[in-house]
């Protein structure tokens, strides 16, 4: 399998007024195509930054990144929205679900800018949620709303799943429930995923262990044999 | 509050300041328009107050049929209340200035009294008011480009309108223009109705009192003592006070009406007795005086004849003059030629006899020096002859010197011995021995004395011894001076041996002296001969050569001398040749200048003849002139004795017809223009009410949304105070604060700005209207507190019930995010067909109006009211506008209004009517009675201003050009001869209808009208009868006062020379075109413009105001949203639009009803604005519906592109966020 994602020397720098803070210090790493990478850190280690960087939300000040051979360190505004509107699947800590949508209709927020994209109602299906497909957020609870943002995600058929912390709000069972959704997602279709989190027992699930501290990474591991889901306890 | 909230709340303002500055400004909003509208009628009231109250506007004016007396002005005064009576002069004329024919009123000049009150005092805007006769001030809307005069114009007025002629009533006919002047006697532009002319006074101005000829008083002026007591003079109790006070007038009327025959009519016919006296002496004069000019004439023909002759002499004999003269110059040419030849000779004859002078000095000069060369060689030659002699003799004497001199040495050296001898001698031997001597002779000399002295002692001594003694002494004496004796004789001898020696030595040089004398006698007597015969011939060398000289010197002198008289001579000659040649030009010249005067004098002869030849011409000329103007003078003054004949014989009639004299009582309401500023001023209170009402509702609602949302934002703030322990009250102090300080300075801003200027603006608008003073602004206090009340109930209270409500809750729950409104299924999704339908933005859209329906509401009524203001504005120019257009276009279809001469006959006006249609610039014409008439309904409501009664002679005529019309329908209306036509304002004033009557006052006459039918109109009011109808109502066949006539092709020139034209026939005093008027009118309209700007400013700042601060909310409260869809892949353009649809939706929806409410509102406004002269049109044009619209639009698109920059600004990280 080929290399998918390349950080080549990335560097990101803010300005705190006089401090210039530099979040991420220098990375370089890959991740193969089809790999359910993990990124691990302690908070402040910058590993949020690499996925806003990786997401196209942010961009780099220094250094190269592909993504499916594509550099993305070069596009400007309109083709970073572009990026995420094709190739990225987002998932956050708190769903970020659009309350005025029912689950369906916040799927089809998604899938409705996309040319090819995955029916609404397969995806919501596909995450287990066939009951709830007209209900709004507000009326689901956390893990339901985190699967409808997964199914969001899953719709426009990216070529890349980021989530930030996506077991951050929810109980522990839940979380398993959510991180089995996400390896079974990756496994099934192939598609790479890269999760960020501070919990370092999620890292035997993954295909791919990548450490930071400090805006440094001072791992990168390929797990041979990962673990499922089930197996894992916190 | 504690120092740290003080700081967070500052903190919050100056972190809030969109919202902060967007409360503060709806609050000015709000506040200011509503203080300023309701500023602008009391201050237009103030302002109408202090002007007349400044001016001293009469409460009262009296007029009577017969005029007023002194007497009666006493009378008046005596009065309870009155406090002053003035009386005064006025008087209409017709301005004749080729095709205007305006009207003008004079007034007299009141001048001020001693406490500087003068009635009515005009207010001098250029120039002066007037102080002598033929001086006018005229009312200022003439002056300048507007109304065409300008100070020393001069005007003329008609001599004669409407048979009367002028100068019975003025002193001048012309007036130069002095001054322009204001009255508060007009408020308005109108200025009522009259007699003459046209029917309709244009103007007034203002003359010095005695230029009016009559002898009593046109009118009375009364003040009052109300004003003194009072300072309203617009309410109700002011006019009860003055209809008070008219009973009294009332029987003081009757009172001099009785006495009107003893103080006046007799002395009036007396006065006619005399005038008719003065007539018949005046008569006997003229005929006098006629006899005398024409014998004055005869005596001036006769005196012509005797000029002529004596003038034909003149000339004669100048030319006699002139021949002699011609005479005398030849001859003087022949002398002046004999005088120069003569001249020449005498001249030739002097220069013959100055050469021979010449030659004859030039011989004298040879000779003379050949004589004293001559004379020079010969003492050259004694001289030399001299020289040598005198070498000869030196030669000599240094010989005889030479052997002279070894015996002049000896000679020398024996003096020399001798000499030192003697020397010796006497210096030293001599004396030594002398010494010698003299001291021994003085030693003999003192023994001598001692001698003689004892012996005379021994004589005298008694004793022997004692002479013994002196024997002996005597005896030694002796031989004293024998020793002495002894020296002496020695050393004489020694002296005399030495003596001799020298006169020895002496002897010898004297002998060889003696011997050199002898030896050299002779040679020197030879040489001293020798010398006395050389000096004596150099003596007569010398002399001769004196002489000589002195003999040069003579001849030199005399020959200059002879130089001198040649050369004066020659001078003499020449001065007489030029002298000569002077003489001959002066002569010359002279006949020469004698020859031109001769010219001259011809010239002045053939001149003079001539002239002399037209003066007798002109002297005929004049004669037959004189005797021409004496016939015409004769016949003119027959004229004048008999016109002066008529106008005692018109006086008798008048005297004969006076009636009982009648008072006419008229108050301010009768003043044109006075009750309409009072209607309009109420007017725009009424619209003040509705407009700031409309924007306060607005004002809250805005900041009741704002405030919500601002308390919302700080509930985890004050979830924290409170967990910190902070009290409620301290908490709201907070937000009260934020609250009240935005709309306190909001109230300020909005205060200042809405007094400074809406009045202002109103004021002027108004202005286009009214002749008034400059804007008393007068604050309406209440109003303001009101309004102040008001902005702070919405902030503060506000603030203070969602702060309050907030606080019920537990810190806890603060300190948790509020839970967002449940989303609901909306009616639409019930709709399955439409919903399906619909995309995610229009969903999310249309489930978000249905969640926040307090925002929904808010937004459309902002933006609704934006249209509807917008329309208004728009919508008032429309009818405004229209109505020039639709009276002048469709209903008065004539262009041309000639005005007849009352007087003339039934014949003449049907003589004008056809000349004036056989004229080529006209189509048709008719003639047609147009009067200023009183209405009033049976009820009570009157239309006293502004109301005509027209009478239309020709049916077939009228169909052309007066279109009357039903109101909507504009189908024609066909006249009855049993009822009138009334127009529509009048109709809706009155509260008319078809087969209703009503009261027609014209000329002080009441009449019954039927209404037959109400018409389509907007300027002023008409009753229209057919002929028949009036000749029923009035008893009387109309007569008619004006011809209508409609062009063929109204361009300016077609114009000019058919008023011309018209005018130049006897019987039309004024000839008018109604394009004029439309162009007034349309000037008019366009001053509206300002009022229409005012309302797009307000209304553009309303819609953005309210969408800015919506859209601000609306995009705070979803910022996380947004943030996420950018996240998904939304372009700007996108989540913009995901944004704005709402806002779209809504101001479309406020679009639409705010032309509704617009349409309501505009006709609201028109009905509150309608004066009783015209009637706005009430439609409002598609374009104005579409511009409001478009502007609304515009407006919303702005805030929105603003508010895109705000979007684009938003941090996709902020989804990432966790919630606080």
């Amino acid at each position: 399998m080929s290399e998918f994602v390349v950080f080549e020397n990335v560097y990101k720098r803010y300005k705190m007024g006089e401090v210039v803070i530099t979040a991420v210090d220098g990375i370089s790493f890959e991740i193969k195509q089809g790999e359910f990478a993990v990124v691990v850190g302690s908070s402040g280690a910058g590993k949020t930054t690499v996925l806003n960087i990786l997401g196209g939300m942010d961009s780099c000040d220094q250094g190269n990144i592909t993504v499916g051979g594509k550099s993305i360190s070069t596009l400007d505004e309109r083709g970073l929205a572009t990026y995420r509107r094709f190739d990225i699947g987002f998932v956050f800590q708190f769903y970020n679900l659009v309350p005025n949508l029912t689950a369906k209709e916040n799927v089809e927020l998604a899938s409705q800018i996309c040319k090819d994209h995955k029916d609404a109602v397969e995806c919501l299906k596909s995450v287990g949620l066939e009951e709830r497909i007209n209900n709004f957020p507000s009326q689901l609870s956390g893990g339901e709303q985190q699967r409808v943002s997964i199914a969001r995600a899953l719709a426009k058929k990216p070529k890349l799943l980021l989530c930030d912390e996506p077991t951050g709000a929810l109980d522990y069972n839940t979380g398993k429930q959510i991180l089995k959704l996400l390896q079974d997602t990756c496994r099934s279709e192939g598609m790479t995923v890269v999760l960020i989190t501070h919990n370092q027992a999620i890292t035997p699930m993954a295909d791919r262990v990548i450490t930071m501290k400090s805006g440094k990474v001072v791992r990168n591991v390929v797990n041979p044999s990962p673990l499922d889901v089930s197996l894992i306890e916190w | 509050m504690t120092a740290a909230l003080r700081k967070n709340v500052l903190k919050d303002i100056s972190k809030t300041k969109a919202r902060f500055i967007s409360i503060m400004l709806i609050v000015a909003l709000g506040v200011g328009f509503f203080t300023g509208i309701k500023a602008a009628a009391p201050s237009m009231n103030a302002s109408a107050e202090q002007y007349y109250k400044e001016n001293y506007l009469m409460d009262i004016r009296l007029l009577s049929t017969v005029g007023f007396s002194d007497k009666d002005v006493e009378e008046a005064l005596k009065l309870e209340h009155v406090k002053k009576v003035s009386p005064s002069y006025y008087t209409d004329a017709v301005i004749n200035s080729s095709g205007s024919g305006s009207v003008i009123r004079l007034y007299s000049n009141i001048d001020e009294d001693e406490n500087g009150i003068a009635l009515n005092k005009p207010i001098v805007h250029e120039g002066r008011l007037p102080e002598k006769t033929g001086e006018i001030a005229l009312e200022i809307t003439t002056f300048g480009t507007g109304g065409g005069y300008s100070l020393g114009d001069v005007i003329t007025l008609e001599p004669q309108i409407s048979g009367e002629h002028m100068d019975d009533k003025l002193e001048s006919l012309e007036y130069t223009v002095v001054g322009f002047v204001q009255t508060p006697l007009y408020v308005s532009f109108e200025r009522g109705t009259t007699s003459v002319g046209s029917g309709k006074i244009h103007m007034y101005g203002i003359v010095c009192s005695e230029e009016f000829k009559a002898d009593r008083y046109s009118q009375l002026y009364v003040l009052t003592d109300y004003t003194d007591t009072h300072s309203q003079t617009l309410d109700d109790d002011y006019n009860s006070f003055i209809d008070s006070l008219k009973p009294q007038f009332e029987s003081l009327a009757e009172k001099r009406a009785g006495l009107f025959d003893v103080e006046y009519l007799n002395d009036a016919k007396q006065k006619l007795a005399d005038a008719e006296n003065t007539l018949d002496s005046e008569r006997d004069k003229a005929e006098k005086e006629l006899a005398d000019a024409k014998e004055t004439l005869d005596n001036a023909e006769k005196e012509y004849n005797e000029k002529i002759t004596d003038g034909q002499k003149q000339l004669d004999d100048a030319k006699e003059k002139i021949q002699t003269g011609k005479k005398q110059i030849e001859q003087g040419y022949i002398d002046l030629d004999n005088g120069i030849k003569q001249g020449q000779a005498k001249l030739d004859n002097a220069q013959i006899q100055l050469d021979n002078a010449k030659q004859a000095l030039k011989d004298g000069k040879a000779e003379f020096n050949t004589q004293i060369a001559d004379a020079q060689s010969q003492l050259d030659l004694a001289e030399r002859e001299y020289n040598k002699g005198l070498e000869t003799y030196n030669n000599g004497l240094s010989q005889f010197n030479r052997e002279t001199a070894p015996a002049k040495a000896a000679l020398a050296l024996m003096k020399s011995r001798y000499d030192s001898a003697l020397n010796v001698f006497q210096n030293i031997t001599k004396p030594s021995h002398q010494r010698v001597i003299n001291d021994a002779q003085s030693n003999i000399d003192s023994a001598s004395k001692e001698k003689a002295e004892l012996e005379q002692k021994l004589e005298q001594a008694q004793t022997e011894a004692e002479k013994a003694s002196y024997r002996l002494q005597i005896a030694l004496c002796d031989t004293v001076i024998e020793g002495n004796q002894r020296i002496i004789d020695r050393e004489q001898e020694r002296l005399d041996s030495a003596e001799s020696d020298v006169n020895d030595i002496k002897k010898e040089y004297d002998d060889a002296l003696s011997q050199y004398e002898e030896q050299t006698a002779e040679p020197l007597k030879q040489l001293e001969e020798a010398k006395a015969q050389l000096d004596s011939a150099k003596e007569q060398i010398d002399s001769g050569k004196a002489e000589l000289a002195e003999q040069k010197a003579l001849g030199e002198a005399q020959l200059a001398q002879a130089q001198e008289e040649i050369n004066a001579g020659t001078q003499a000659l020449s001065d007489g040749r030029q002298e000569l040649i002077q003489k001959k030009n002066e002569g010359r010249q002279k006949l020469k200048d004698s020859e031109k005067q001769i010219k001259q004098a011809e010239e002045d002869y053939l001149n003079g003849k001539d002239e002399f030849e037209k003066q007798k011409l002109e002297g005929r000329q004049k004669l037959d002139d004189a005797k021409k103007e004496y016939e015409e003078k004769k016949e003119e003054a027959l004229l004048k004795l008999s016109d002066a004949q008529a106008d005692i014989d018109r006086a008798k009639e008048k005297l004969a017809d006076l009636s009982e004299p009648e008072w006419y009582f008229f108050t301010r309401r009768d003043n044109p223009g006075y009750l309409s500023l009072i209607d309009d001023t109420t007017r725009v209170d009424a619209v003040g009410v509705v407009f700031p009402l409309f924007f306060l509702l607005v004002v809250a609602l805005v900041c009741i949304t704002t405030l919500t949302r601002h308390v919302d934002e700080k509930r985890t703030e004050i979830g924290t105070l409170k967990a910190l322990g902070y009290s409620n009250a301290s908490i709201k102090s907070q937000f009260v604060f934020y609250s009240a300080a935005a709309s306190l300075v909001g109230c300020i801003l909005g205060v200042a700005l809405g007094m400074f200027t809406l009045p202002r603006v109103i004021y002027n608008a108004y202005g286009i209207m009214y002749m008034l003073i400059d804007l008393k602004l007068v604050v309406p206090i209440a109003n303001v507190i009101v309004a102040v009340l008001t902005a702070f109930a919405c902030t503060t209270i506000v603030a203070l019930f969602t702060c309050s409500k907030a606080l019920r809750e537990k810190p806890s729950e603060l300190m948790r995010p509020k839970a967002p409104k449940t989303a609901k299924r909306i009616l639409l999704e019930k709709i399955p067909f439409i919903w399906n339908r619909m995309n995610f933005t229009s969903k999310v859209t249309a489930r978000n109006i249905a969640r926040y329906k307090a925002r929904f509401f808010m937004t459309v009524i902002g933006v609704a009211g934006c249209t509807a203001l917008i329309l208004t504005g728009f919508g008032l120019k429309n009818s405004i506008g229209a109505i020039a257009e639709k009276q002048f276009d469709e209903i008065f279809t004539y262009d041309l209004i000639a005005v007849l001469e009352n007087e003339d006959t039934a014949h003449r006006h049907k003589e004008l009517l056809e000349s004036i249609k056989n004229s080529e610039y006209v189509d048709t014409a008719m003639l047609e009675r147009q009067t200023a008439v009183e209405v009033k309904a049976e009820n009570g409501d009157e239309l006293t201003d502004d109301v005509y009664l027209i009478v239309p002679e020709d049916e077939n005529a009228r169909k052309e050009l007066i279109h009357i019309r039903e109101p909507k329908s504009g189908a024609p209306i066909e006249f009855k001869s049993d009822g009138a036509v009334i127009t529509q304002k009048m109709a809706d004033v009155l509260k008319l209808s078809p087969g209703d009557t009503f009261t027609l006052t014209d000329n002080n006459r009441q009449y019954r009208v039927k209404v037959s039918a109400v018409a389509e109109n907007y300027i002023y009011s008409y009753v229209v009868m057919n002929p028949e109808y009036y000749e029923s109502v009035y008893g009387k066949a109309p007569l008619y006062n004006m011809i209508l006539g409609s062009m063929n092709d109204e361009t300016d020139e077609n114009e000019r020379k058919l008023g011309a034209l018209c005018l130049d026939k006897d019987g039309i005093v004024a000839v008018s075109f109604i394009s004029g008027s439309i162009k007034s009118f349309n000037d008019t309209v366009k001053s509206l413009d300002m009022v229409i700007l005012v309302l797009l400013v307000c209304a553009g700042l309303l819609a953005v105001v309210v969408l800015y601060n919506l859209t601000n909310i609306n995009i705070a409260e979803r910022v996380r949203e947004i943030a996420t869809i950018k996240v998904l892949g939304f372009y700007n353009g996108e989540t913009c639009a995901f944004v704005y649809r709402e806002n779209i939706i809504l101001t479309l929806c406020g679009i639409v009803s705010g032309l509704f409410v617009g349409v309501v509102l505009h006709r609201f406004v028109i009905l509150t604005i309608e004066i009783n002269k015209t009637m706005f049109a009430r439609d409002i044009a598609p374009l104005s519906f579409l511009l409001a619209a478009v502007l609304t639009a515009v407006f919303a698109a702005a805030v929105n592109f603003v508010m895109y920059f705000k979007i684009k600004k938003i941090d996709m990280v902020e989804s990432l966020k966790s919630i606080e």
